[in-house]
């Protein structure tokens, strides 16, 4: 099931196993820097094993399964894209995934300039100049191909990491 | 401390005057072969807040005016980060606004303290508002469509105790004029020996067959586009050339005569109760006008009128007969019988056809 060899995702919903049962007493939550910690361990590891292109290449399609996984199985707005957002809005805050909201939606060119204030993959990091929510990046992307049936391409074009106080990202629709 | 570090260190000092006082503030330059000592290090951390400050000032400056769309650059400074946070939550706020003036009332703001309570309250206000309305519109939709249909059976009852253009002239202006119609065949028809056919029949089935009968007359009288004026008692009494000009007046009016004899036998033939009628028909000038401020009725006057009823009562039963006037007018489109002048009373001797 998990270790399974694969050429496509084999991932599904159920992978996350049932978490009630299996953590009576430590429950559902856990500590962010916890997720961090396997966030940027993983990424260390690859880096030093691969390089950053690979990297990037992996969170940012890992995320983008996550973003196709969380509209399957969270979302069941997906007729109108405004109340897909409000959903979304409301999902990602549940999950403390982080607060997004929407700058710019222009729902004719599929231009998007999305941000996420209080991120769980960067907000507090030191400051170093870097963009690092590459996982994001594809989790937004995953999430808006799913309710477009497009394909998109999203770029964090500011970052808690370069001295923003949020994550912008623009996505755009790939023609 | 030489002039030198002097001069400069005056020229550092006016310009942080400058930054505090609000001034344009340039960059201070120093030779560049300068001695990299501190007075190189603080010139240089000057420039470069010098650098954010004023772009700093400049974006405000355009945050103040409402302009969004300019982003500021990334910076370390704390003053820095707030305001891309504010600009962004702003750019946010926009979007949230453009969606509910575009009818989305179920966006929220979340995490922005008071200001996320009052812009939730406005927009659940807004749509209680929004609902209410709508649901007023709906309800007065609804009595719109009963007005319209009240209206429509307001209207076909107008209609059918009133002609069309004069109808029409008492919906626009509320009243009409009465007009005199110099060329009007008019229509008269009695049924003979009413009176004493209904003594033997039961109210109930004189009124049936009475019914039946002036259906017929109505439905043939429209069709020749003619017009009904009223009926008294077993009397029928119909225009054709009024309220609207008709040049084939006397025409139509003697098809539809014609017409109404066939109808009444063809009725006798299959009903044990046997009918017949005297029609008489002239043509000449008559006044139309609607009588009456209370249960209008649109009524014709004058002499033609009383000509073509004598033209009646000096028919045969199932015959028509006509006035010279009339027959001058149809003469080459109907077959016809000249009768011998007949004595009519208050009119002398009369040329009757029929």
């Amino acid at each position: 099931m998990f270790k399974e060899e694969r050429t496509e995702s084999k991932f599904n919903w159920n992978m996350l196993g049932n978490i009630q049962d299996g953590r009576p007493n430590l429950g559902s939550s856990m500590d962010v820097s916890v997720y961090r910690l396997m966030q940027f361990t993983l990424r260390d590891i690859i880096i030093k094993e691969f390089d950053v292109a690979t990297a990037n290449k992996i969170y940012y399609q890992a995320g983008k399964r996550a973003g196709e996984a969380l509209y399957e199985n969270a979302i069941t707005k997906k007729d109108n894209i405004n109340e897909f957002i409000v959903e979304l809005q409301d999902v990602l805050a549940q999950l403390k995934i982080g607060i997004l909201r929407v700058e710019k939606a222009d729902l004719e060119k599929l231009n998007f300039t999305i941000t996420i204030s209080e991120d769980l993959d960067c907000s507090g990091l030191p400051i170093c100049d870097e963009e690092i929510c590459v996982y994001d990046e594809g989790f937004i992307d995953g999430l808006l191909s799913a309710i477009t049936g497009k394909k998109f391409k999203v770029k964090e074009v500011d970052c808690w990491c370069s001295g923003d106080r949020i994550c912008r990202f623009e996505a755009t629709v790939i023609k | 401390m030489t002039d030198a570090e002097k001069g400069y260190l005056d020229n550092i000092t006016e310009a942080i005057y400058q930054i505090l006082n609000g001034k344009d503030t340039q960059h201070l330059k120093l030779p560049e072969d300068y001695p990299d000592n501190e007075i190189r290090q603080v010139t240089s951390y000057l420039n470069k807040l010098i650098s954010e400050y004023n772009e700093f000032s400049q974006a405000m400056q355009l945050l103040s005016e409402g302009e969004l769309k300019n982003y500021i650059s990334s910076g370390k400074l704390s003053i820095q980060q707030s305001f891309k946070t504010l600009q962004s939550n702003l750019r946010h706020l926009t979007w949230k606004t453009q969606q509910i003036s575009n009818g989305d009332f179920t966006q929220q703001i979340d995490f922005m303290g008071d200001f996320s309570t009052a812009f939730n309250s406005m927009a659940n206000q807004l749509k209680d508002a929004f609902e209410k309305i709508e649901s007023q519109n709906k309800e007065l939709k609804i009595a719109n469509e009963i007005i319209q249909r009240e209206k429509e059976k307001s209207d076909k009852l107008l209609l059918n105790i009133l002609p069309v253009k004069v109808a029409n002239d008492l919906k626009t202006t509320g009243t009409t004029k009465p007009e005199t119609f110099n060329n009007v065949t008019v229509f008269f028809s009695d049924i003979v020996g009413f009176t004493k056919l209904s003594a033997n029949l039961e109210p109930f089935l004189l009124i049936n067959e009475l019914n039946e009968i002036f259906t017929t007359f109505d439905n043939i009288i429209e069709k020749n586009h003619c017009e009904r004026i009223k009926t008294i008692g077993d009397a029928y009494l119909a225009v054709c050339g009024m309220p609207n000009k008709d040049d084939n007046h006397a025409e139509n009016i003697v098809k539809s005569a014609i017409e109404i004899i066939h109808s009444l036998n063809h009725k006798n033939n299959h009903s044990k109760i046997k009918w017949e009628t005297r029609i008489g028909i002239h043509t000449g000038k008559v006044v139309g006008g609607v009588v009456g401020i209370k249960k209008y009725i649109y009524d014709v006057f004058g002499d033609t009128i009383n000509t073509t009823s004598r033209m009646e009562s000096n028919s045969n039963p199932m015959k028509i007969n006509i006035s010279e006037s009339t027959y001058q007018l149809v003469k080459n489109k109907f077959d016809f019988i000249e009768r011998e002048p007949i004595e009519v009373k208050g009119k002398g001797k009369l040329k009757c056809i029929l």
